[in-house]
């Protein structure tokens, strides 16, 4: 004959104790385990929160179409330079010179960010002005849109000097962030949405180079021309201006910012669902 | 679980008895390749040819195992598969789905999984490995029956009273005086063979083996006492009839009756042992000159009750010796200078080789090296001392403690050292020396860089090949009989703008290059770089004047094709030398000149203050680039084409769209006077765009003109020099300006593409110009209404130039007295727009194309604030006047061009959160988009790695629905 299942229904085992009873302690010591052992280990593998994450994203870097740069001539100490600011043209009368500005921003992976900076300028010189030492300062917006909105300016230091007198610096280089602090996980930053140079101002200190790079230093995010490689080039003829080509990528770059809320709740949410499981 | 071991069952049996019909069909000893080289396939094979049950048996038991094992690296394989696909879906939850309530029925769900893996994996081992030791037992039982198999092994017949003794020299090529033979006895025990040796030098092996029989043993055992070094009677007989030999002069010029044994045994008597025996032989006398001697050496074994000789009691050998003059032979040792060699250790790690450190040379005794096994007894007896030393190669140093100064019979103050450590030194491997090449060769490839100068030019030239992108040009000599192709070659700057004289001219690829010489005599000799010859010269030139000059070849047929070469000569050298101007030079030159503020007579302005000029009005502002002086005397113009002015093709700056980087196509419209219809576009290089080009001294009138090139923004200015009383007449010096920036930018055509046709009207945009004329009523005429141009033009003139300012302007302009010194609403500088956008591809490429432009002026207030005594920045007063109290105020013209790419990017559909002002947007706040992050191709994502990404995708969904299914049947 065959057998068959009529019915079936769960046994329901109570255990009971005292108070002060073996089992009694070894339910607390379970407790005490559960909670406390994995405290522990988390505290001692390496600190209880994340207090910071990384991410990569792209730059957007616009040229601002402003610059100074300054050459130094062989000869008397004498130098000739110029700016996009009227202010500075005024002060340097007699060793202003004007150059023809090439710029040309690419944007090669096509995602609507300048991908590099390709700049040209031709300076014109006189046959005897000899060119040793290049001194520039190129003016950038920079912005950021992924975890928190940073709006600044930025620039980009190129100094370079050689004992040969040359007729062209070429420069290659890729601009990147150096902050000092964390940036935001969210909200706006526009602290230093202001323009490096004061353009407006007539004084000679507002250009003084070692006033902008201090106070450029002295801001929590700023850009620095990273790995730049130069090369001189000599041989200029007779007639033919001296020239900076200067080749700047915009890389994606990495930055830390504090944690978001978002992924400590997640991360509590996890924990949350693993004990509730657990019981 | 069921199903699982009734599928495991079926698959051992099927492939057991595959296996066991196999085996039966043909006993082959490894059956498969496959088959694992384990000891219980020894017990089956020995099961299986005895009892065909207990095969199958044991067979069965031994693929259970090897599948058991199967299963269990499956299942361990499953597991990690299943724990990653876990934790990715983990991360996708914590990502994805942390804010919706019902995703916590999803982390149940995993962990659950999870829970029941964990739960269930060790059971499984635990199973396994129960079923496995059960198995291994039971097959250990089976083999304990089969305990009678002895494996087969080498089969040695020992039989006890048969000795087997060979004579084998310790070289057959000797080259020593002395040289040994050993006697090695095999089955030789307890017992001793007492055996007797002789030896002569004869001429030839067939002398040898007349020695070997002339040696009666049977006979010689009786006469054993005869004497050591003297030989039978018998014997000496035989040698006495052989020749005498042109190799050996010391036989020849022996007698042969009393002649002097050459080589002797040192112990011709010996007794030969278990672990045999040696002789020593040894030459009486030096050589002189080169020897090749062959010694026959041969060996009697006494009989010996018990022990039977195998084969013959006589021992037979044959050595060559041969010998030099050069062998230094000192009392007891001899140097042979070409065979010295080191003495070759092996790995210390494994072998003992220090027993002696100072056996330096192989095969020859070392002074004063007691232990040296190649030193005789009576050469360790004549060493001066035995060489002390540690058996290792370095000492260890002694530590301090260790001086001490115990030891009564030394001086007190002095440092005694010991040393009891077991420490032998630093070894390290001997490495031997190569003597053949390969071995060099294979040593010399595992070292892959070395410092070379590798010939590239030789490598890269081939005498017949189709010219293509980028590969060289060969050029000749037509009329010679033996031509040597050669490079086509300009000087060309490289590494730091250093020139290269014959750098090679790449094909297809168009460069300019300058080149810095100093001015020397050489420089005008036929093979300077100034030389035409030096180069290529046209086909109509070279052919009646030049026949030796260099021409070009074509590439696969070398044939000498038609070239066309322009050589421009110059006159005027001043240009090409360095001058010693400097500004103050310049400025003294020409800023009087400069002073000029007058327009020509015919050239008409319209509505927008653009100036326009027939095409006869010469062109002050020449353009510097494309300036070249004319072409050199000696090209008397044969060579100059029909068609073109220059005798060059007309450029393009890319087809159909532009290049960036290329200069850009403008010119002024031809129009039909009672059609107006559009006949041509005026290219001519006065009717194209420009942007100044500075010179050193920044003045305008010696500005020269750059064209503009797509793409890039460019922006230049340059300065004029105005003295007050040019800026009271405000109303000219306007024109005149006007007049300046409309002979820069003067063109009402711009061409759309790289290539544009002149008669092509479609290939031509308008650029647009604002209507100045309400600005500037007493200039800029007001337009006719019956235009359609004009009225377009109206329509465009959206002016950013203030309009508040524009009554204001009109009225200053008409009471402009009111204020010396100062003109407001100057023309500055002029700025293009041009708009361009991605029309099209072309073979991928994208066509860029121009599709707007605008031109327009940039007004300022220009004020004189150089009077006297107030020295502000843009001020000057000419030094090299001193008594001059003209002063002088800088002004700047400024000329702007800008490339706006439109549409600005790819446009994205726009979705609700996108309204949100950028600055309060990020990507992270709210993005959908990042939910499908994997399934959906991001926009910077390449397609590889997109594909990459997909694949994990299903690779995780695969193995997590399998991993499910399994755990499910289980």
């Amino acid at each position: 004959m065959a057998i068959y299942n009529v019915f079936s229904h769960p046994v329901l085992h109570q255990y009971k104790t005292h108070v002060f009873s073996k089992a009694t302690v070894i339910q607390v010591l379970t407790i005490l385990l559960t909670f406390i052992l994995p405290l522990i280990i988390v505290y001692r593998s390496d600190g209880l929160w994340i207090r910071e994450i990384r991410y990569r994203e792209q730059p957007k870097i616009t040229f601002k179409k402003e610059l100074i740069f300054l050459l130094h001539l062989s000869t008397n100490q004498s130098y000739v330079t110029y700016s996009t600011f009227q202010n500075y043209n005024n002060l340097q009368q007699q060793f202003l010179r004007i150059p023809l500005i090439k710029a040309f921003e690419e944007d090669i992976t096509g995602n609507g960010l300048s991908d590099g900076l390709q700049l040209n300028l031709e300076i014109p010189l006189f046959d005897s002005e000899q060119v040793v030492g290049v001194e520039m300062l190129l003016f950038f917006t920079y912005k950021l849109q992924k975890f928190s909105s940073l709006f600044m300016d930025c620039m980009a230091y190129i100094q370079h000097s050689f004992a040969v007198a040359g007729a062209k610096l070429q420069i290659f280089g890729n601009l990147q962030i150096r902050q000092k602090n964390l940036l935001l996980n969210k909200g706006t930053n526009r602290k230093y949405d202001v323009p490096i140079v004061d353009s407006s101002s007539i004084f000679s200190d507002a250009y003084d180079l070692s006033q902008i790079l201090e106070q450029y230093t002295q801001r929590n995010v700023t850009t620095e021309l990273v790995a730049p490689y130069y090369t001189w080039i000599v041989g200029r003829g007779a007639g033919r201006p001296f020239i900076i080509s200067a080749s700047i990528k915009y890389p994606e770059d990495e930055f830390v910012i504090s944690v978001p809320v978002k992924v400590g709740l997640g991360s509590i949410c996890v924990c949350l669902g693993a004990v509730h499981h657990h019981f | 679980m069921i199903v699982f071991s009734i599928l495991s069952h079926y698959l051992s049996l099927t492939l057991s008895s595959l296996f066991y019909l196999s085996l039966s069909l043909k006993s082959i000893s490894p059956p498969f390749p496959w088959f694992p080289s384990h000891p219980l396939s020894h017990y089956l094979f020995f099961l299986c040819s005895d009892s065909i049950g207990l095969c199958y048996i044991s067979l069965l038991f031994f693929l259970k195992i090897y599948y058991s094992f199967f299963l269990l690296v499956l299942s361990i394989f499953l597991g990690i598969f299943f724990l990653l696909s876990l934790s990715l879906s983990l991360s996708l939850y914590i990502n994805l789905f942390f804010f919706s309530s019902g995703s916590l029925n999803f982390l149940t769900f995993s962990l659950s999984l999870s829970h029941n893996l964990f739960l269930h994996f060790p059971l499984w081992y635990l199973n396994l490995s129960l079923s496995l030791s059960r198995y291994t037992l039971l097959i250990k039982n089976l083999g304990g029956n089969a305990s009678a198999y002895s494996l087969p092994g080498n089969p040695g017949l020992f039989v006890p009273n048969v000795v087997n003794v060979s004579l084998i020299a310790s070289s057959l090529q000797v080259k020593s005086i002395t040289f040994e033979a050993f006697l090695i006895p095999r089955g030789l025990s307890g017992q001793d063979i007492h055996m007797q040796c002789f030896s002569d030098t004869v001429q030839n092996q067939q002398a040898a083996t007349a020695f070997f029989d002339s040696i009666n043993c049977l006979k010689k055992n009786t006469t054993t006492n005869l004497g050591n070094q003297t030989t039978p009677a018998n014997f000496s007989s035989t040698t006495q009839t052989t020749p005498a030999s042109s190799l050996s002069t010391t036989q020849t010029t022996t007698p042969a009756i009393s002649r002097p044994k050459l080589w002797l045994i040192n112990n011709p008597n010996l007794t030969l042992t278990a672990e045999g025996a040696s002789i020593q032989l040894r030459r009486q006398f030096d050589v002189k000159e080169p020897t090749l001697e062959l010694v026959a050496v041969t060996c009697c074994a006494s009989l010996t009750p018990g022990i039977q000789v195998l084969r013959k009691r006589k021992l037979t050998l044959s050595v060559i010796v041969s010998l030099g003059p050069f062998i230094y032979h000192n009392d007891s040792q001899f140097i042979s200078t070409d065979e010295i060699r080191p003495t070759l250790i092996g790995n210390p790690a494994k072998k003992n080789f220090a027993n002696c450190p100072c056996d330096m040379t192989w095969n020859s005794c070392d002074i004063n090296c007691c232990c040296d096994m190649d030193c005789s007894p009576s050469d360790v007896d004549i060493f001066s001392k035995c060489i002390p030393g540690y058996q290792g190669a370095q000492q260890l140093p002694p530590p301090p403690w260790m001086c001490d100064s115990t030891s009564p019979e030394q001086i007190p103050f002095m440092c005694v050292r010991t040393k009891d450590s077991a420490y032998l030194g630093l070894f390290r491997h001997d490495r031997s020396t190569i003597s053949n090449l390969i071995t060099f060769k294979t040593e010399l490839t595992q070292k892959r860089y070395s410092f070379s100068q590798a010939d590239s030019s030789n490598s890269g030239r081939t005498e017949n090949f189709n010219y293509k992108y980028g590969s060289q040009i060969q050029s000749s000599i037509p009329n010679i009989i033996y031509p040597v192709p050669r490079l086509l070659t300009l000087p060309q700057r490289t590494f730091s703008g250093q020139c290269a004289t014959t750098a090679p001219v790449p094909f297809l690829i168009n460069f300019n290059s300058d080149c810095i010489y100093q001015m020397t005599p050489d420089l005008c000799s036929d093979n300077s770089i100034l030389s035409a010859t030096s180069f290529a010269l046209s086909t109509a030139l070279r052919n009646p004047h030049c026949p030796h000059a260099y021409t070009i070849l074509n590439g696969l047929e070398q044939q000498f094709v038609k070239t066309e070469v322009f050589y421009h000569c110059t006159s005027n050298s001043k240009t090409y030398l360095k001058s010693l101007d400097t500004l103050s030079d310049v400025l003294s030159q020409s800023l009087e000149s400069s002073q000029n503020f007058t327009i020509p007579d015919v050239c008409i302005i319209d509505s927008s203050g653009l100036y326009h000029c027939p095409n006869n009005v010469e062109e002050s502002l020449s353009a510097m680039d494309e300036d070249l002086p004319p072409l050199c005397p000696w090209d008397d113009g044969y060579t100059r084409p029909s068609d073109g002015s220059d005798g060059l093709q007309k450029k393009i700056s890319g087809n159909p769209g532009y290049i960036i980087g290329d200069p850009i196509w403008s010119g002024t419209a031809v129009t039909n006077e009672t059609t107006e219809k559009q006949l041509y576009v005026n290219q001519h290089e006065s009717q194209q765009m420009h942007v100044w080009e500075p010179s050193p001294s920044g003045l305008c009138s010696l500005a020269g003109k750059k064209k503009i090139t797509f793409g890039e923004d460019l922006f230049s200015s340059c300065v004029i020099f105005l003295t007050q009383d040019s800026l009271n007449d405000c109303q000219n010096l306007r024109k005149w300006l006007f007049y300046q920036l409309s002979r820069l930018m003067p063109s009402d055509r711009i061409g759309r593409y790289g290539n544009n046709g002149a008669q092509r009207s479609s290939d031509w945009i308008k650029v647009l110009r604002e209507n100045i004329s309400d600005q500037f009523p007493d200039i800029v005429p007001v337009p006719e209404f019956n235009s359609t141009n004009m009225t377009m033009e109206n329509i465009s003139s959206t002016i950013d130039v203030s309009l508040p300012w524009t009554t204001e302007s009109t009225v200053a302009n008409n009471k402009r007295n009111f204020s010396q010194g100062t003109c407001i609403q100057m023309p500055t500088g002029v700025v293009l727009d041009i708009m361009y956008a991605n029309t099209g591809l072309v073979q991928g490429t994208p066509i860029k194309e121009i599709i707007g432009a605008k031109a327009s002026y940039v007004f300022d207030n220009w004020t004189f604030t150089c009077i006297q005594n107030v020295m502000v920045g843009s001020c000057m007063s000419p030094s090299w006047n001193i008594n001059s109290t003209e002063r002088y105020q800088l002004f700047t013209l400024t000329s702007v061009v800008h490339f706006i790419r439109v549409p600005g990017r790819r446009s994205k559909p726009v979705i609700r959160y996108n309204e949100l002002p950028v600055e309060n947007r990020h990507t992270f706040d709210f993005d959908f988009g990042d939910i499908f992050y994997l399934i959906f191709r991001q926009p910077e994502e390449d397609f590889e790695l997109y594909m990459n990404k997909i694949g994990v995708i299903l690779v995780i969904i695969f193995t997590a629905l399998l991993s499910g299914f399994i755990i499910l049947m289980l």
